[in-house]
């Protein structure tokens, strides 16, 4: 016979107990951690609280908006450059990535030899070094790019020199992003309500379209910008006019697309090979073109099997542009480093940013949650 | 009009007429032209791929081979601060230097290990590439690979730290190379493993409120943040938490931070597979009177444990990978040593080669780990 087992009163008491010893243990460790803390922070003359974010930074940033000056500009300014600099490295990244990693998915999975395994030996290669060593790599290969005067004309008015890219501008003052975030936001909500109330394709995207036209007037209207169309012009030893982003940023994007590209690719191949067999079949007896079959029938079947792992990568690129630290790309983690070696107040910057990245990773994952829903709803209907 | 239904009639008894009559479908033709118009040229869409992108693979191949083979220098007269890399420079651009891995293989590799010590990193990633060679042998698998798996530590740790055996002291500032990635990458996982085992079984217990909510708020904070900022967090944290006096060394601190960022990992795809197991295994282990230690160690992890492994094998990738980024607190990894090796003036400039290089033996030993992974998968399925 086995030994009579205990009631299920008895093993909640244990679990109980055991919890409340672990726990007892846990707060007594974090006591003692913080009393550490508290009594090494005396030593070192350094004040808790985050009183220091509104005092002067003193703390330079290459990639900043017009508006911020380091002698006047106060850390939590210089944080939320950082952070800002993180999302606009973050948000081009990942639309560069999915875009140039579907293309390679779809390649691995062409009946064309050349394709197949041209994108195979790519995404092979890239999954298996290092996210730092294709960014130093990049970093080292862009620092060969010879100066203004003998800049890399790109097309569109835009020229690529070892002090960073300059591209044509439109205005001039601060907030153009925050223009182009506003136009965007009621493209978006246009779209949606129209596309809700029974809009046609069409409709909804002329709605959009007059939507982000007003909100890019009323934006203007509101913001320190003036109208100011420059192109860059080579006068003496650097360009004159327009705006431009510095090589670090240059550097960061091209690297961090060309590593993550190889990530989407691999999980758009899943994707579509996850879509069964009878639907090609079911699509192609109808009569539909390959490329349409792909894009009517099989990628939006895909998508499902896609979206969970792919914002997931997005999160991951959001965390990778961390990376620009190793290069002097100053996004928050780079600039939290630079103000901790300032001020010491290393729990207030830590503090700070958990609490910045936890916020991109819940919109992240938020948006990721509603995207799945919505696709798994409309495929139940 | 009646041309058309007779077409019709004729194409309905053609296909439902027996399959002897019918023609065979056309065989797929052998040898290499057959192949070629069903792999390159089944199209003209298919052969404009085909053609653009060769040409532009066989014109990248050429630049390559010009840059690596052709105009390359192989060798250059001196060595160290004296060398005379005038030949390198002048096909700087055009051609590779690759003069700078002989020069520079043993920073590379070890660091600034001492010199005439550098014969112990060295055994000691023998003995860490004899240590994976020994797991992936099904054969020694059981009590004999998890003594060898903790006896591993303590010897090669000995062997990089000395102060036994006769050995002179080696601190860990001067560690480098290879032999730290490697330790970093591996204890760290060794270690982090029965954490994350622990983390995702009490996530899955339905009593342990507390705990689970404690873990979850661990898993979910750590898997939030950069590993860079975990990093920098462990190097200026650390030392302001513990009382004055006492320091933990700065090699230590990054295992800990790798320790405990890969464990909020693997747990993760743990939980996932424990999730995944059918709630009839805990009840049959259960209704054959298992305890619950027995029911998890016999019937419930082994099970979760193939089901995790590809998930566990990206993982230990990623971690691997990782590794790399103790360059930003400072510590000489296989990358930053591959960094500092052309700070050098003689050879500044040459990184290309030296990343190259480094980019290989990371692709090796990443490539062994994804290999070995799918050998464990397809026999797993096979059983």
């Amino acid at each position: 016979m086995n030994a009579p087992r205990p009631s299920r009163a008895g093993v909640d008491a244990r679990s109980a107990v055991a919890q409340v010893v672990v726990f007892a243990t846990l707060a007594g460790v974090a006591a003692w951690l913080v009393a550490n803390t508290l009594h090494n922070l005396e030593q070192r003359h350094v004040s808790t609280g985050f009183g220091f974010l509104l005092q002067p930074s003193g703390l330079p940033i290459a990639d900043a908006p017009p508006g911020y000056d380091p002698t006047r500009s106060s850390f939590a300014e210089a944080l939320w450059v950082g952070f800002v600099n993180t999302l606009v490295l973050s948000g081009a990244t990942a639309v560069a990535a999915t875009a140039l990693g579907t293309l390679l998915g779809l390649a691995r999975l062409s009946s064309n030899w050349m394709a197949s395994t041209l994108a195979a030996l790519y995404v092979g290669v890239v999954r298996n070094v290092p996210a730092l060593l294709v960014v130093l790599f990049t970093m080292s290969q862009m620092r060969r790019i010879g100066p203004p005067r003998e800049a890399i004309a790109l097309p569109g008015g835009a020229f690529l020199s070892n002090r960073g890219l300059v591209f044509p501008s439109a205005t001039e003052g601060a907030g153009a992003g925050w223009l182009v975030l506003a136009a965007a936001v009621a493209a978006a909500l246009a779209w949606r309500v129209l596309r809700a109330r029974g809009a046609g394709a069409r409709g909804a995207w002329t709605g959009a379209a007059c939507a982000a036209a007003g909100a890019a007037a009323l934006a203007f209207a509101m913001l320190p910008l003036r109208w100011a169309p420059s192109v860059p012009v080579l006068r003496g030893f650097n360009f004159v006019g327009g705006a431009s982003v510095s090589l670090e940023f240059c550097a960061m994007l091209v690297a961090l697309t060309a590593y993550f590209a190889a990530y989407v690719a691999e999980t758009v191949r899943a994707g579509v090979l996850s879509v069964p067999r009878g639907q090609w079949d079911a699509a192609e007896s109808l009569g539909l073109s390959r490329p349409r079959v792909l894009r009517l029938v099989v990628l939006p079947l895909a998508l499902r099997a896609v979206v969970p792992p792919l914002t997931n990568t997005w999160l991951g690129i959001v965390k990778a542009s961390a990376l620009g630290v190793a290069i002097g790309y100053q996004e928050l983690v780079s600039v939290v480093n630079t103000a901790l070696s300032m001020t010491g107040q290393s729990i207030e910057l830590v503090v700070v940013l958990m609490l910045a990245y936890l916020a991109v990773g819940l919109a992240i994952g938020g948006a990721s949650h509603r995207w799945n829903e919505r696709l798994l709803g409309r495929g139940a209907r | 009009m009646e041309r058309a239904a007779a077409r019709a009639g004729r194409a309905v008894s053609a296909s439902l007429a027996p399959a002897g009559s019918r023609p065979a479908p056309a065989a797929p033709g052998r040898g290499p032209f057959a192949w070629a118009r069903r792999r390159l040229f089944a199209s003209a869409g298919s052969s404009l791929v085909t053609v653009v992108l060769g040409a532009l693979a066989a014109w990248a191949a050429w630049r390559f081979v010009e840059w690596a083979w052709v105009h390359a220098v192989f060798a250059v007269p001196g060595t160290g601060a004296s060398a005379d890399t005038a030949a390198c420079r002048a096909v700087e651009g055009t051609g590779a230097c690759w003069a700078v891995l002989p020069e520079k293989l043993r920073f590379i590799l070890f660091g600034r290990f001492p010199w005439d010590e550098q014969w112990r990193p060295a055994v000691v990633v023998a003995g860490f590439v004899a240590l994976f060679a020994a797991t992936t042998v099904r054969a020694l698998w059981g009590t004999r690979l998890v003594a060898l798996w903790c006896a591993a530590p303590v010897v090669l740790v000995g062997l990089m730290h000395g102060g036994v055996a006769g050995l002179p002291t080696v601190p860990t500032d001067v560690w480098g190379g290879l032999p730290v990635t490697l330790i970093l990458a591996t204890f760290g996982l060794a270690a982090a493993f029965p954490l994350a085992i622990a983390i995702a079984l009490v996530r899955r217990a339905k009593r342990l409120v507390l705990m689970r909510a404690l873990c979850r708020a661990y898993v979910e904070s750590v898997r939030a943040l950069p590993i860079v900022s975990v990093l920098f967090m462990a190097s200026v944290m650390v030392p302001l938490l513990l009382p004055e006096g006492l320091n933990v060394d700065k090699l230590l601190r990054a295992q800990l931070a790798f320790t405990l960022f890969a464990a909020a990992y693997l747990s993760e795809s743990i939980r996932g597979a424990l999730q995944a197991i059918p709630a009839g295994q805990h009840e049959a282990a259960e209704a054959l009177g298992l305890s619950y230690a027995r029911r998890t160690l016999t019937v419930i992890l082994p099970q979760a444990l193939r089901i995790a492994l590809p998930s566990l094998v990206n993982t230990f990738l990623g971690i691997f990978k990782d590794t790399s980024l103790v360059l930003v607190i400072g510590i000489l990894d296989l990358m930053t040593a591959g960094q500092n090796a052309v700070l050098e003036p003689a050879w500044q400039g040459f990184s290309t080669e030296v990343y190259l290089f480094v980019g290989a033996v990371y692709f090796a030993f990443c490539a062994g780990i994804a290999r070995f992974g799918r050998r464990l998968e397809a026999a797993g399925e096979a059983r």
